[in-house]
């Protein structure tokens, strides 16, 4: 029994965080999955994690981990992603309301039946 | 408040089940607007009318409001949060907008529906209107492949809220 939870310890080494960040970050994922219980067996709990984590947040690890390192405060940004989705939010709004106000269509709403 | 792995399994379903199903009847509508919109046959624009109407009504709205609902659950239930996440964020944006924009435009539909019933529509009768029914459609189309495409890559980034509740629980963790 130690010598299988010993293999699948070494099994798991890949996946197991290095990090202080990486390693705070996945006990606050596991703190908040309640399907892990702490006195489980390594089997148990690599399973229970593994099910709980299936769609579980996880890229808190990659957020500390470019914006300043382990052992920095993470540092608040929006992401470009957010920042160019918003743009593109912004243009498509504005032209539906220039098409619709140009164009009559939402005078469709207000149109006797 | 945290689901049990069970609740939270039938809750994603449920979630999943209801956002494709609306993104399917939401192409389905965009065909009969146009077929509504471009067909010279009097018979299948009224069918398009009557069926845009009857799906929009009784699956669009009902898988809009479903998925809207089963979101709200598995972002409270799950480490995900509402607010958190910016594609989170993004996704509830989206899904809101489109469901207001959905039950707003449902009104022209009906009333286009109701007078392709009474009469025979010529290729110009309501034409902007019809237009705008192929426009609204390819755009709440777009909207939901959006959020789609959002649930299944999840991009990386936490809000300054989700930093604070991150922050307390490494305290609460380490205390």
């Amino acid at each position: 029994m130690v010598r299988s939870q010993h293999r699948n310890l070494t099994e798991m080494q890949p996946l197991v965080p290095h990090h202080e960040a990486q390693r705070d970050v996945t006990r606050f994922t596991l703190l908040q999955c309640r399907n892990t219980p702490e006195n489980s067996t390594v089997d148990t709990a690599f399973t229970q994690r593994e099910e709980c984590m299936a769609d579980q947040p996880r890229d808190l690890d990659s957020d500390s981990r470019t914006r300043g390192g382990p052992d920095r405060e993470p540092t608040v940004g929006m992401p470009r992603w957010v920042k160019v989705f918003g743009v593109i939010a912004i243009v498509v709004v504005l032209v539906g309301v220039i098409l619709h106000l140009a164009g009559g269509g939402l005078g469709g709403h207000h149109m006797s039946p | 408040m945290m689901m049990s792995s069970g609740v939270r399994k039938f809750a994603l379903t449920a979630h999943v089940c209801s956002s494709v199903g609306w993104l399917g009847a939401v192409a389905g509508f965009l065909a009969l607007a146009i077929a509504g919109l471009s067909s010279r046959d009097a018979q299948m624009v009224r069918a398009a009318y009557l069926a845009m109407d009857l799906t929009g009504w009784f699956v669009i709205v009902p898988l809009g409001l479903v998925s809207l609902l089963t979101g709200f659950i598995q972002a409270l239930g799950t480490t995900w949060g509402l607010f958190r996440y910016y594609w989170v964020l993004v996704k509830l944006l989206i899904s809101v907008v489109a469901t207001l924009l959905l039950l707003v435009h449902m009104q022209p539909v009906s009333r286009v529906a109701s007078m392709a019933a009474a009469t025979t529509l010529s290729n110009a009768d309501l034409r902007p209107l019809r237009i705008q029914l192929v426009a609204d459609a390819a755009a709440a189309l777009l909207a939901l492949l959006v959020a789609t495409t959002l649930s299944v890559y999840k991009p990386r980034g936490l809000t300054p809220y989700g930093w604070r509740k991150l922050r307390e629980a490494r305290a609460a963790a380490q205390s």
